[in-house]
């Protein structure tokens, strides 16, 4: 699924360098360090936002080679992400965001999105200014997943959040991911729950 | 698509905002909208008329109200010539005597020729054409303001209501109504000349002066009438024949008469006559129409250069406003790049935007130029 060979990102300042990775389909895993580690980084490069040096493969798709265009038909089809502070479209209903990426893509499944919508708990119709914290967060997810992607990218989901929320996420996600998943956490709690990991 | 979905998601979102925006721009585009299309209008309306109306002679003076009064009914020269001109002016080609010094429901009354109606292509959309003293057409504009119908009758508004020996005001019989023809005639009533006199008071009827058939005076008898004797103020069936002139149709007043020269040489020997000849003047009226569009034009493109600078600035606040907007909306553009979206799609999104908020303004503006146009042809 995600192969990588010495992969590095340079900032200005600093240089990101990511451990070789081997991840199958369908694995789990964590990736934590200390702040500006390069966390969010690695999950960049692994949407295909962010093209580094060395070589890194998923599903089968050279990112260090391939074009604007495929990196952009990569994230759209391939990646479910799930961004930092879980940012919603704020002019667009629940589940119009949840089938955003679906539309950038040139598709449309109002269908999916309501019933994703649904299934995590938010009303499909109500806006993001009328949703808490918690529920904006789970409408994020339902975004993430509502392309079936292969790949979901999890930064910092359960930031900011208290302990309760912080299981309900991860239940969440365990219920409704069974892609490949990479998720950024610098919680212990949340690390716990993760057998392989990446360290940075 | 997409484009067009975030950006009208984006606008109704904001109905305030939006609305200000788009009346914003629709302001600055309606003004010179409206003033051009005003003048515009206003140009290719009084061109046409001049340019279908050969020459216009009347009394020497303001060329102005000459023209004004003959072709638009509007207004009326400081005197009148004589109907007898008529006849000196056929030689140079068809003529068609004016006469516009009446008004009816404030709408003015125009005595002329019933040849009018070919010469200006005017059609009945109901009723007949007038046939004896005191019948008139309804332009289409007047029919419809007072709904009137063949067999209606208007009454001559009064001229003067401080002139004792003045005309009564004449009871006027609608025979039939015109058509819409854009022109002049769709806010007059048109009638024969001799009705126009009858309003003047030249031509009119009154009770017998004496018991005897024979009303004129026998030798060496006077006849004296006073302001007992009763001036009929409509004719029907009974007063029609009693209607009668003092002294010579010719001398009687006219405010124009129009004439179609045979060709190019009656148009100048016409207008070399006119020039010395003391009583009457000759115009072309478009250069009449010329000289008047040259100050309205005028004061078009100046006010153009006033909306000019108006459009700039509501330009430039437009790109403030659009500026602050993409910096309000980074993160939410930024999320679109992130999902995938390229930069031309972002740049779509708020390209369709500034497109709906212009389409918008646009339709507005247009519905208020229209909305304008409409109320200037009323006040017109």
């Amino acid at each position: 699924m995600i192969r990588s060979e010495g992969l590095r990102y340079r900032w200005p300042g600093c240089t990101v360098t990511v451990p070789d990775l081997a991840i199958d389909a369908g694995e789990s895993w964590a990736v934590h360090g200390a702040s500006g580690a390069g966390k969010s980084t690695l999950l960049r490069l692994l949407s295909g936002e962010l093209v580094g040096q060395g070589e890194l493969e998923v599903h089968g798709l050279a990112l260090h080679r391939a074009s604007d265009a495929e990196r952009r038909q990569h994230r759209l089809t391939r990646v479910g992400f799930i961004f930092q502070d879980h940012p919603l479209v704020p002019h667009l209903s629940a589940a119009d965001n949840v089938q955003l990426p679906l539309r950038l893509a040139g598709r449309r499944d109002p269908a999916r999105a309501a019933a994703l919508c649904e299934q995590v708990g938010v009303d499909p119709a109500a806006r993001p200014t009328a949703l808490s914290q918690g529920e904006r967060q789970r409408v994020a997810v339902a975004r993430a997943l509502v392309t079936r992607p292969a790949l979901v990218l999890a930064d910092e989901p359960t930031s900011g959040l208290d302990p309760e929320r912080t299981q309900a996420t991860l239940q969440l996600l365990e219920e409704h991911v069974d892609a490949t998943l990479v998720l950024v956490t610098h919680d212990p709690a949340v690390l716990a729950r993760f057998v392989r990991r990446i360290a940075l | 698509m997409i484009a067009f979905e975030l950006a009208l998601a984006h606008l109704r979102a904001g109905p305030v905002r939006s609305a200000v925006l788009v009346l914003g721009l629709a302001l600055a585009l309606w003004l010179p909208a409206l003033t051009w299309s005003a003048a515009a209008e206003l140009e290719a309306g009084l061109y046409e008329r001049a340019e279908q109306s050969g020459l216009v002679v009347g009394v020497r003076g303001d060329e102005l109200d000459l023209v004004m009064s003959a072709l638009y009914f509007r207004g009326r020269p400081h005197d009148q010539v004589a109907y007898g001109l008529v006849d000196e002016l056929r030689h140079y080609g068809a003529v068609l005597p004016v006469h516009v010094g009446h008004s009816a429901n404030g709408y003015p009354v125009v005595g002329t020729d019933i040849e009018v109606m070919e010469r200006r292509g005017l059609v009945l959309a109901a009723g007949r054409r007038p046939g004896v003293l005191g019948e008139v057409l309804a332009g289409a504009d007047t029919a419809e303001a007072f709904q009137l119908a063949p067999g209606d009758t208007v009454r001559g508004d009064l001229q003067d209501l401080y002139d004792v020996a003045g005309a009564y005001p004449l009871q006027l019989t609608v025979v039939g109504v015109l058509a819409p023809s854009g022109g002049p005639e769709d806010g007059a009533f048109l009638a024969d000349l001799r009705t126009a006199w009858a309003l003047d008071g030249a031509l009119h009827g009154h009770d017998p002066l004496s018991d005897d058939d024979d009303q004129s005076p026998g030798e060496g008898e006077v006849i004296e009438a006073s302001a007992a004797v009763f001036l009929f103020q409509e004719v029907s069936e009974r007063s029609l024949d009693s209607f009668h002139l003092h002294g010579r149709e010719d001398v009687l007043p006219l405010d124009a008469v129009i004439v179609w020269p045979n060709d190019q040489k009656a148009h100048d020997q016409l207008l070399g006559e006119a020039a010395l000849d003391p009583r009457y003047q000759a115009v072309r009226p478009v250069e009449v129409v010329r000289t008047v569009l040259a100050i309205v034009l005028s004061v078009r493109d100046l006010l153009g250069s006033i909306y000019t600078l108006v459009g700039l600035s509501t330009l430039a606040f437009g790109a403030l406003v659009l500026h602050l907007t993409l910096r309000l909306r980074q993160a939410e553009l930024g999320l679109l790049v992130r999902l995938g979206a390229s930069r031309a799609t972002v740049l779509r999104v708020v390209a369709a935007e500034q497109f709906l908020l212009l389409l918008g303004a646009t339709g507005v503006a247009a519905a208020g130029t229209w909305a304008g146009l409409a109320l200037l042809e009323t006040l017109w």
